[in-house]
Parts: C-alpha cells; structure tokens; sequence
C-alpha cells in the first residue's frame, strides 16, 4: 500500500502528462538549485546537529565535560541539538518527498529509519526514566587522572577498527556475493569489543551510573549509524532490480518494485522459453527512474561527490 | 578558477594519485569511496559541534558556564579528532577522485577556504580563548590573513558558474548564527527581512512571471538580487550586533573573529558538497 502511495506521489501528484507538466517530486528533483540547496542544507545542519548531540552523549559516557553538571550542559547545548534536527526533519522529508518510491525501496534508507526510530525509543527512555534520577548522577564527584583514560582509549580505538571493518567486510562480501559466517563472526567480535570496552570503562570510571552510560553509548552509535547509512543511500549496491540475496530483496520489499526481484534477472536466458521473454520480468519504468539503481540526483561521490 | 588554471603542469602528477598505494586498493573496491565519505561526514559532524559551540561561547552565547579557556582546553581533543579525521579522509578521497577535483572551482573554493578556516581555529580562536576573549597582535595578524583568504574563498564561490548557488548557505548560516546570538530586535527584524525576501521570490516568479519558467532569466536575475540583498542586510545587521551586543564579557573583535570562524568551515563544507552538486 505505502509503495502504491509513494509511486503516486513520485510519478501523478502534481502532473499533468497531457499539458507537459511533470510531477512535483520530478519538478523538484528536475530544478537547477532547489534541489541541491535542500541536499547541501541537510548535510550542513549535520555539522551543528551531530556535533552538538556527541557532546551531551559524551558527558553522559563520562568521557568529556566531566567537571560540569550534566542538567547545565543539556539546557545549553540541547535548544541547538532540537533545532538542527527540525532542520534535518524538513530537508530530509523534502528530500524523501523528490523520490519516495526509492527511498522506500532502499535498504539503506529502511535501516536508518529502523535507527532514527531506535534513536527516539532512546531519547523517550532516557527522559521518562533515567532523568527522573538525574539529581543522583548530575555532577561527577570522581576525578579521573589522565592516566587511567589512555587504556580505554587504546581498546576504543581497536574495537571501533575491528566493528566498522567487520561491517564493510559484510557489505563487501555481500556487494561480491562471497558473504560467509566469518565476516559475520569478524563483525561480531567487533561489537564484543566495543561492549568489552565499555564494561572496562565502567568498572574503571563508575560515574555516571550505568543507564546513563548505556543511553548515552547507544545514542551515540545510532547516530553514527544513522549518518553512515543515509550517505550510503546514495550507492546503488543492493538497489531493487540487482541479483541480490533473498534477505535483502523480503528486505527492501523489491517483490513490489517495478524491476521486480533479483530471480528475475538471474534468470539463465539460454535455459529460458521463448514464450517467457525476459523483458516480461521488467515492467515499464518512468523514464527517470534508472533501473540500474543509479543513484542520479544523489550524485554518488565515486561519480565525483564529496 | 580552479588547481588545474593555477597550475596546468602537473596534470599528469594529478592523474595518477589513485595509484598511489595504498589509496589504489581502495580505488579497486566498489564500496572504499563510500566507507571513506561516511567517515568524513562523522569528522565533519565532530568538528562542527567544537567549531560552533566554541565560536558561539566567544560571541557570548551557548555555554556560558564554562570561561572560554575551559571550553577550549575542553573541546581541544575533540577539535583535533575532527579535523585529523576530516583532513586524512579528505586526502583519500581527493586521491579517489583527482581529476574531477582538478578541474572544480568548488574544490579550488574548498581549500582556500580550508587554510582560513585552520587558521582560525587553530591560530586565532584558540588563542583568543586562552586570553579569555583577549585578542593579541599575533591573533590579530593571523585573523587578518585567514579573513582575506575566506574572501577570495567566497569570491571564487559565488563567481563561478554552477558553484554560485552554494553560496546561500554561508547566508542561511549567518542568519542562523544571527538569531542566536542578536537582541531580541534585531532576531525580528531578520525574520521580517527573510519573509519580505521569500515573499518578494514567491510573488515575482508566480505571480507576476506566472511561474519560473515563463521567463526563466528574469526569474533567476531577480532570484540573484533578492539573495544579494538578504546578504546586504545580514551584514548589516550582523555588524550592529557585534559592535553594539549585549554580551558584555566578549569583545566586538573576539565576537567578529567569532562569527567568520564558523562562516569559514561553513564555507569549506558547502563548496565540498557543490563539488558534487555542481
């Protein structure tokens, strides 16, 4: 229903064929500037919206601003974090708004909707339960020597290696279809690390209690997460339309996606009969819609982004 | 004006940089350039939130707990992930991606504006902080030659063709920036400035015009002055607050040195993204 509603909206709102006038959401990805002003506005709002919410959720980690209560902190830093992120809000609803129909298609774009959706359940839990202690934790009475933090800064540095290289290796394998359970298992011994780490940073520094650590942790990583998959929408990897494994095409619901699923185009032609043509797998597609998954507008930055 | 009109010799050194081991094992993967993008962004969102809350605490605005020396000592092992994060992503994917940088006014934009905005970061924000908002002589000759080179940064921006448009983020940045740190008066005054121009925009290219695209050159000239005009009164409205504010522990230099601080990495991140853009 949602992928009936998008193509709607990305092909007949707004058009009329007939008299030449394309949809809105083809108008808007089709004009000289608006487009890229909205892009550049929401990947420059990132610079004040990540920025400032690492802040706070590095307080909360007990690794910066130490020394100054965590409640002055949040009431200075929190009115730029809020408002920068209704900034991104409306860029990126713009944005979604130009090509709903391959957003919604796009696996990328379905995980960083997973996590800006955990992002929030965080942010909910957080101010509805671990706040209502915050007098309890709001200053930290334990110095902590400069000494003690080059260990766990060592073990972050290796975990974070070892988590992100597992990731890209996932990606990789998945992209040269070599996929294996040890990119999996490399990938989860990065997240064993990093959880490895975090305990040690605990049990070494014990202020702020653990649920504002874990909050502050998972905030902090969701938002990376968040940002490295948005800027990996624009890759056509595991777009609809390409081979790619059944978990990905149930994934982005590609059944539904006018190329179809990947059997469609694994399909041997040489095997095939002719009264199944091939062609009758690949529906008609709106002349701006690249079957490919090209990332068009997105302008991937192998094409020359940056 | 670009690298390759300045120096059109090592054409051939440019060519071949994503040979160069070990960025032509990255070259070799579909999904390197990627990885190394996103890793940029997050150096970009790290450096922006020192950048600001610094540069904003010197204009007497965000985290006025803490003196400036503080936040500096503070945000200074922050500051310095970011921007080495930044600057070695930035090296790769430039050696990614030469020729197309070569040849981009917006690149040439990006790293005039890049060695102003380390400048001031590095040799006159901090330095003004340490002295407590104070503005030595150094700082002082250092903030000049990082002004002069964000000038020509944003002269090369806003003349180049298909670049130009980048440029209305450096004002949508100093509007953002004015309405933090202005009076009250003067927040209001820009937002009227703002709804006169976008009503002037929305009335000329629909209602006179009967839609942009009737008479798209008088649409986009008129489009180009009402911009232009939104800069005039930015400026000037920004200068009235720096020299008459009311953050009285922050002086109308340390708070100038401020603002073209952040408007320097503001610079540097929109010409990096119209180099894709344009």
């Amino acid at each position: 229903m949602l992928h009936e509603l998008f193509k709607w909206v990305q092909e007949s709102l707004g058009a009329n064929y007939d008299a030449g006038v394309e949809s809105w959401a083809q108008q808007f990805r089709g004009s000289l500037n608006l487009w890229g002003l909205t892009e550049g506005t929401h990947v420059l709002t990132l610079m004040v919206f990540a920025g400032t919410i690492w802040l706070v959720d590095m307080r909360m980690l007990g690794v910066a601003f130490r020394t100054m209560p965590f409640s002055r902190l949040n009431q200075k830093i929190l009115p730029f974090t809020v408002i920068s992120f209704a900034v991104m809000i409306v860029t990126g609803i713009l944005l979604f708004l130009a090509k709903p129909m391959d957003y919604y298609h796009s696996i990328w774009f379905r995980l960083k909707m997973v996590f800006l959706l955990l992002a929030a359940a965080n942010i909910f839990w957080f101010h509805h339960h671990v706040q209502k202690t915050e007098a309890e934790w709001d200053d930290i009475r334990e110095p902590v020597p400069a000494s003690a933090r080059t260990l766990p800064t060592i073990m972050l540095v290796v975990s974070a290696i070892v988590f992100f290289a597992g990731g890209t290796s996932i990606i990789a394998a998945t992209i040269s279809k070599s996929l294996s359970p040890l990119n999996w298992l490399a990938f989860i011994v990065g997240i064993a690390m990093l959880a490895g780490t975090f305990w040690y940073h605990h049990k070494t520094q014990p202020e702020p209690p653990l649920p504002v650590k874990l909050s502050g942790a998972f905030s902090l990583m969701a938002w990376i997460i968040i940002i490295i998959f948005g800027r990996f929408i624009a890759y056509n990897w595991f777009d609809c339309g390409k081979p790619l494994p059944g978990f990905l095409n149930w994934a982005a619901e590609c059944s539904t996606w006018p190329g179809g699923i990947v059997e469609a185009i694994e399909v041997d032609v040489t095997e095939t009969e002719i009264s199944e043509p091939v062609e009758a797998t690949l529906p008609e597609l709106p002349e701006d819609v690249a079957p490919d998954g090209a990332a068009g507008d997105e302008t991937p930055a192998s094409e020359g982004g940056q | 004006m670009d690298f390759y009109n300045l120096f059109p010799n090592i054409e051939g050194w440019v060519q071949g940089l994503p040979h160069v081991f070990p960025v032509s094992l990255l070259k070799e993967t579909v999904w390197g350039f990627a990885v190394i993008e996103a890793f940029h962004l997050l150096s970009l969102g790290l450096l922006g939130g020192c950048v600001i809350m610094l540069n904003l605490r010197l204009m007497g605005v965000g985290l006025t707990e803490l003196s400036p020396s503080s936040l500096e000592q503070k945000l200074r092992p922050l500051l310095w992930l970011g921007v080495g994060g930044v600057l070695l992503s930035g090296v790769v994917i430039g050696m990614l991606n030469p020729e197309k940088l070569y040849t981009s006014p917006a690149f040439f934009a990006k790293m005039i504006a890049m060695v102003s905005a380390l400048i001031f970061s590095f040799g006159v924000s901090n330095a003004v902080a340490k002295h407590e908002g104070g503005v030595t002589q150094g700082a002082m000759i250092a903030a000049g030659i990082a002004f002069l080179l964000w000038l020509w940064s944003i002269g090369v921006f806003s003349l180049s063709t298909g670049t130009n448009p980048g440029t209305f983020h450096m004002i949508t940045a100093g509007y953002a920036i004015l309405l933090v740190f202005s009076r009250q008066l003067t927040r209001m005054i820009a937002l009227g400035v703002v709804a006169l121009l976008v009503l002037a925009y929305v009335i000329y290219g629909y209602l006179v015009l009967g839609g942009p695209f009737n008479d798209y050159d008088a649409f986009m000239g008129t489009a180009k002055l009402l911009v232009q005009l939104g800069a005039v009164a930015l400026v000037g409205l920004l200068g009235y607050e720096i020299f008459t504010g009311h953050a009285r522990e922050s002086t109308p230099l340390a708070r100038l040195i401020a603002l073209f601080s952040i408007l320097s990495w503001v610079t540097v991140a929109a010409a990096g993204r119209w180099i894709g853009l344009s």
